[in-house]
């Protein structure tokens, strides 16, 4: 039976997408950029008890070696893990890559366990002279002395939970749950006027 | 009147600037503040005291000032009660005294009962709540500060956090030598300076016309820290007109920053920023925050024109302006020579009277005799005259005799216009005691230095007693050694030597205060609170001991200035009356803020839209575009109806509640808390936190819970789903999300870590859309092609993957409403497409969306309670008559059940969810009105109340003690509505089931 | 406004990053049923008031979301020790 109900085409819509320009970005001025990255995906490994399991799958599934902690490691075709807490890890990868990480679901030991948690964030990339000067309006962090590149913080912006992590010199990544979203905007781009 | 220019003076002359005070017009220049332009211009009257009204004017040059508060501006710019001495002057300045002092007061009319009015005046007199009522208004009219402002404030304030290895606190010689050496001897560590004047330098422009060097090492050093400001701007922030205000726990210090445009109207526009509030967490401070003097005490010394010594020459030195001719220099240290010799310098007649013999003094007396100034050694001030100002002093001879003063002798009189006293120094230890640090009285520097050793901070300067500016340069650079030493930085300290008497302040004598000065009347303490030395007399002839006691007695110290001229005075004066030494008194306790501090910097940017997050679901935009009304529930903003063109909340309300049970209606349901719960130990971890039991539920179906306190009280509720032996998802209530999820995490963490299950709160993660009504499965069917819908195949409380519009999703038959349901819960960036697919596909049976109170209406109908509105934390499972879901049989005790048994919850006047049927059933009982029984007593509330479109009629639950044996029984709620007062609702007691309450309606028709 | 030292996350971070969670070394009786009405009430209700150094439990809520034990003096708000939950204190 064909009619117009099984033609569906979902559309996916990103986080910060209707707060942003058509090129992606919340912000873009001199000194300053906030760019959404749309394509990230995040799933949560909790570790057993014993973790020996925990190690063993990480490195069997997708080849990676658990990081230390508030670090990020790096797996097979890019995937990240990012330290969150002793029993907490994110499996931070690209979209296109969903479908095969969560096959090794299957594979895991009992009392390790996986949650998708991918659409509960949006992901923000910040670049120039004035991140620190415009994050520091609303982050009590020392993200100039204390988040070098391949360190992951769990902290707060304002009143709002966010992941602030380093992967590349001269990046500032914010992971930020799309319930605050607005919030979040509203505070930087408030702050931004007057840098 | 302004002197002729020298190298000291920052006005510039070649800006003048036109402002007005008190209704008038003045000039002044660029660099004055508003205190320095009304010395020039000798506008000298500012106020009328707060209790005896007597007129006053400026006693000092900076925040120390008691006396001169104005309100500034008017409007959305309006600031009341700040200081003239830290207002900096700008064109088109307005401003006025806080109180009017030109007119009639009252208070100095009745100046022959002020002997009458002591400390304890008001508390005494009026402790009659009768008479203080009465004049209550007429007093504060009368006080003497600035009115309160009517409206909003328009400015920007913003807040920066900063993290520093070494915060330097004071920019006076001592700050600048600090911050230089640190600077010098550093390559990366972050470098804060701070100072509340418009101008780095401190007190170093009274010693230019006295010492050359000094100024060459002000010009110098300045260049060198803004060398550093602009070169090395990553790693050095030096912040002037900034405030450093709080020190709280482990070096986090508060500063306010006013900016150029910050009192300045002209300069400002909506975007700039009027002030900044840095919030810095230092490694290391230094404190150089330097000293403020005490006046002299005699009566009458709060006259118009009696001044500070110090602030005098700042005025002279630093602003060219001097407010008389002919002055008399009064004190017990040498620094009252220097003032003279300023005032000589400039023409100005002076003399000086110097309360310590001739034999203790060195030659600095008589260097200044020889300049041709009058010099007078041994003598006191035991009162000035004058009305409008001072104009005349009369002294006597004073002797130290043993271990105090005396005053001996006739008393002759002097004509002066001008009186400058000096009765010693006080180092600014305000900060460095914020967190409890007490300071000490040190003999030689007669003042309460800061503590000797206190972690991570050193002091430099005045305020660790080095007066002198030359030996502070030094003391600064040793000290900022040793926080290098600490930081690592450097592993050996470079120790300079200080010059000789370097502790000591100029050679301070003691403090005066022999019986024949301070038993005379009039002689102020604290000017801001008309505090005088009877008055700490009386409140130890009373009993007081405590010098916190004396001090809330008297009030003495509790106005703006917080008694940082006043306060050690008293403190002398007390030991004095007591017999004890200053050690033995000690100082009452400081406390932030050290200056005020406006409530919109407070406030910073969290204000309107940005004050609380403003929590949506990813399909908002869906509901704006259908014109949804909002109500806020915790955080999020949820739709709370839809109307349609012209139609009131209740009209809105009738049509989606009749739609959803007629046919076809979809509410947002994502803001629900849901909590992803995997492991072996899942099963048991939910039969421990929930009532109910858990061990059986087969994969593939959902479960309703209740959530207990260990007090047995109800705190949560929710649907959770069996999605493999080991892999449940809870949800929650949307406002206990995340305190289930924190407590739940608190259990497991702390007290059964044995359990060998993990909790993933996955709220942001998924949509929940609900879709609602007999026409329900008719529509699911249409959306999703792989799950079967057929009724005995898709049970009530069962869930099925499947795809919905193409996407994968976990469709929940569930209720909330008692009609056929389904909740579609996908991936929450699919969650506004499946939103405006169900809203499309199902147009064909006019799919109504429905907010949150159509979502209320028909939940009461069924009698479900809302956790948090019928219940309120003190209501068991008992108390709502859900007995049948307590499971007792389980092989441990879950939470609340042991409560459960004790006697005051199974007592039987406790409040009970009933049902209430108002005999008028078009009268709908407001939420919170009470039921009162027959003595008049409340036995109960309304916690859910409505009109019922499907019943047409109103409904309600209340809370209702031993409502549940009173059913059928009639009884009346009483409300009092405005304007037409007392109204009672009689009202049959029934069940809380109103509709359908065989539960047929939930497999729907088909 | 305080540092408090998070024993997980091996890192100083500021207050707001945490919440309080209560007296420390509260242990839930292991047989409800079989106590007096009297002692459930002193589990439930009563906690000591204690002036002086004392341990109390804080959450890295806005952190790793662990729970820990914090040693901190009620007179001078200094905390003195900091332990993972479970560690041993003695020491």
């Amino acid at each position: 039976m064909t009619n117009s109900t099984t033609n569906f085409k979902p559309v996916f819509a990103s986080t910060f997408e209707s707060m942003t320009d058509d090129e992606g970005y919340l912000i873009n001025q001199e000194g300053l950029s906030c760019l959404e990255i749309c394509d990230k995906a995040i799933v949560i490994l909790r570790a057993s008890k014993d973790p020996e399991k925990t190690k063993k799958a990480a490195k069997e599934n997708w080849g990676i070696d658990l990081p230390h902690v508030l670090g990020i490691s790096k797996g097979d075709d890019g995937v990240q893990c990012f330290w969150i807490s002793p029993d907490e890890y994110w499996l931070v990868h690209s979209q296109f890559q969903r479908e095969a990480l969560w096959q090794k679901q299957v594979d895991l030991p009992v009392g390790v366990s996986l949650v998708d948690n991918t659409g509960a964030y949006g992901a923000l990339c910040f670049k120039g002279t004035n991140v620190h000067k415009l994050l520091s309006r609303w982050m009590g962090y020392d993200l100039s002395g204390k988040l070098a590149v391949g360190k992951v913080v769990s902290t707060t912006l304002g009143q709002a939970p966010v992941v602030a992590y380093r992967e590349t010199e001269g990046e500032l990544m914010l992971l930020v749950r799309h319930s605050f979203s607005h919030y979040v905007v509203g505070l930087l781009t408030d702050s931004a006027k007057r840098l | 009147m302004r002197v002729e220019q020298i190298t000291s003076h920052q006005i510039d002359r070649s800006k003048p600037l036109t402002f007005i005070f008190n209704n008038k017009k003045y000039k002044g220049f660029e660099g004055d503040t508003l205190a320095s332009a009304l010395i020039a211009n000798d506008a000298l009257l500012f106020a009328r005291s707060f209790k005896y009204g007597r007129k006053r004017g400026l006693m000092a040059a900076g925040v120390e000032e008691p006396n001169a508060l104005v309100s500034l501006e008017m409007g959305g710019r309006y600031t009341p009660n700040l200081k003239a001495t830290e207002i900096p002057l700008y064109d088109g300045l307005s401003a006025k005294s806080a109180t009017n002092p030109h007119s009639f007061d009252l208070r100095a009319f009745i100046k022959p009962l002020h002997r009458f009015m002591p400390a304890g005046f008001y508390y005494k007199t009026f402790i009659k709540q009768a008479v203080w009522a009465k004049v209550e208004d007429s007093l504060r009219a009368l006080s003497g500060f600035s009115e309160a402002p009517t409206q909003e404030d328009v400015d920007v304030y913003d807040h920066v956090h900063h993290h520093a290895e070494v915060l330097i606190v004071g920019g006076g010689a001592a700050g600048m030598s600090a911050a230089l050496e640190v600077l010098k001897n550093s390559d990366s560590e972050r470098v804060i300076l701070v100072d509340e004047r418009a101008r780095l330098g401190g007190e170093l422009f009274n010693e230019f016309a006295s010492d050359e060097a000094a100024a060459i090492w002000h010009e110098e050093g300045v260049a060198d820290l803004c060398g550093f400001a602009k070169e090395q701007s990553d790693r050095f922030t030096m912040l002037t007109r900034a405030t450093a205000y709080a020190w709280h726990d482990q070096n986090y210090v508060e500063v306010l920053e006013t900016h150029a445009t910050g009192e300045n109207l002209s300069l400002t526009n909506g975007s700039q920023v009027r002030k900044t509030l840095h919030k810095i967490r230092a490694k290391k401070v230094i404190l150089a925050t330097g000293a403020h003097e005490r006046p002299m005490l005699f009566e009458a010394n709060d006259l118009t024109n009696i001044m500070l010594s110090q602030s005098v020459r700042r005025y002279l030195n630093e602003f060219g302006a001097v407010s008389g001719k002919k002055v008399v220099v009064y004190g017990n240290n040498d620094s009252i020579y220097q003032t003279a010799q300023d005032l000589h310098r400039c023409n100005i007649s002076c003399t000086v009277i110097d309360v310590r013999s001739a034999g203790a003094t060195n030659s600095i007396a008589d260097k200044t005799r020889q300049g041709g100034i009058k010099v007078m050694q041994g003598y006191a001030i035991v009162k000035a005259h004058g009305s409008d100002k001072v104009d005349g002093i009369d002294v006597a001879l004073a002797v130290r005799q043993g271990v105090s003063w005396e005053v001996i002798g006739e008393s002759e009189s002097l004509s002066c216009d001008l009186l400058a006293t000096s009765g010693g120094f006080n180092p600014v230890v305000h900060l460095d005691c914020h967190t409890g640090a007490k300071a000490t009285f040190d003999e030689v520097s007669q003042a309460f230095l800061p503590q000797k050793e206190r972690p991570n901070r050193q002091t430099c300067g005045a305020v660790s007693g080095v007066g002198a500016w030359h030996d502070a340069v030094i003391d600064a650079k040793n000290k900022a050694q040793l926080t290098l030493q600490s930081l690592g930085v450097v592993s050996e300290v470079n120790n300079a030597e200080l010059g000789e008497n370097h502790s000591n302040y100029y050679n301070v004598g003691e403090f005066f205060t022999p019986a024949a000065i301070i038993e005379r009347p009039k002689v102020f303490l604290d000017l801001q609170n008309d505090v005088t030395t009877l008055d700490v007399a009386l409140s130890i002839r009373e009993g007081y001991r405590s010098i916190e006691h004396i001090k809330r007695y008297t009030a003495m110290g509790f106005g703006t200035d917080q008694g940082k001229t006043g306060n050690i005075n008293g403190i002398a004066v007390a030991a004095a009356i007591l017999g004890k030494t200053m050690p033995e008194v000690g100082t009452t306790t400081f406390r932030p803020a050290y200056t005020g501090v406006d409530f919109g910097a407070l406030a910073g940017r969290e204000n309107g839209g940005l004050f609380d997050p403003q929590r949506y679901t990813t399909i908002h935009d869906s509901h704006v575009a259908k014109g949804a009304e909002f109500e806020v529930v915790g955080q999020w903003y949820r739709p709370w109806y839809y109307p349609k063109t012209g139609e009131n909340i209740h009209q809105a309300v009738h049509r989606e509640c009749l739609a959803a049970r007629t046919s076809l209606g979809m509410m947002d349901a994502s803001t629900l808390g849901k909590i992803d719960v995997q492991g072996p130990d899942a099963r048991e971890f939910l039969s421990r936190v929930y009532t109910n039991a858990w061990m059986k539920l087969a994969p593939g179906s959902c479960r309703y819970g209740l959530m207990c306190n260990e007090k047995g009280m109800i705190i949560d509720d929710g649907v959770s789903t069996c999605i493999g032996d080991n892999h449940f998802i809870m949800t929650t209530t949307t406002g206990g999300a995340a305190s289930v999820y924190s407590t739940l995490e608190m259990w497991l963490q702390t007290e059964w870590n044995h359990l060998d299950v993990h909790l993933n709160s996955v709220t942001d993660h998924y949509s929940t859309i609900a879709v609602v009504g007999p026409n329900a499965r008719n529509l699911m069917k249409l959306l999703c092609q792989d799950v079967d819908f057929d009724r005995e195949s898709f049970k009530f409380m069962q869930w099925r993957p499947g795809i919905v519009c193409g996407v994968s999703a976990r469709i929940m038959r569930i209720s909330f409403s008692g009609e056929l349901a389904y909740e579609i819960n996908v991936e929450a960036n699919y969650g506004r497409y499946i939103w405006d697919q169900v809203a499309t596909v199902g147009e064909k049976w006019n799919i109504t969306p429905y907010g949150t109170e159509s979502m209320h209406v028909l939940r009461a109908e069924k009698g479900y309670i809302i956790v948090g509105q019928d219940t309120d934390g003190s209501m068991t499972p008992a108390d709502v008559n859900m007995n049948w879901i307590v499971a007792n049989n389980k092989p441990f005790s879950f939470i609340g059940q042991r409560s459960f048994s004790i006697a005051a919850l199974s007592a039987e006047n406790r409040f009970q969810l009933i049902g209430l049927l108002t005999k008028d059933a078009s009268v709908v009982i407001p939420e919170g009105a009470h039921i009162i029984d027959n003595g008049g007593k409340s036995v109960g509330y309304v916690t859910s109340s409505y009109f019922s479109p499907m019943l047409g009629r109103s409904i309600a639950m209340a809370q209702m003690q031993g409502g549940l044996s009173k059913v059928g029984e009639t009884t009346i709620v009483k409300i009092v509505q405005e304007k037409q007062g007392l109204k009672e609702i009689p009202c049959e007691i029934s069940s809380s089931v109103f509709y359908d309450i065989n539960g047929e309606r939930v497999d729907g028709n088909d | 406004m305080f540092l408090i030292h998070c024993p997980y996350c091996n890192e100083e971070r500021e207050q707001e990053e945490f919440s309080p969670a209560g007296e420390a070394f509260i242990a839930r009786p292991e047989a409800p049923e079989d106590i007096s009405d009297e002692a459930w009430a002193d589990y439930v209700f009563y906690r000591t008031n204690h002036k002086g150094d004392h341990w109390e439990q804080w959450v890295h809520s806005n952190g790793c979301r662990k729970y820990f034990m914090v040693e901190r003096s009620t007179i001078t708000h200094e905390i003195l020790k900091v332990a993972a939950f479970g560690a041993d204190i003695s020491e």
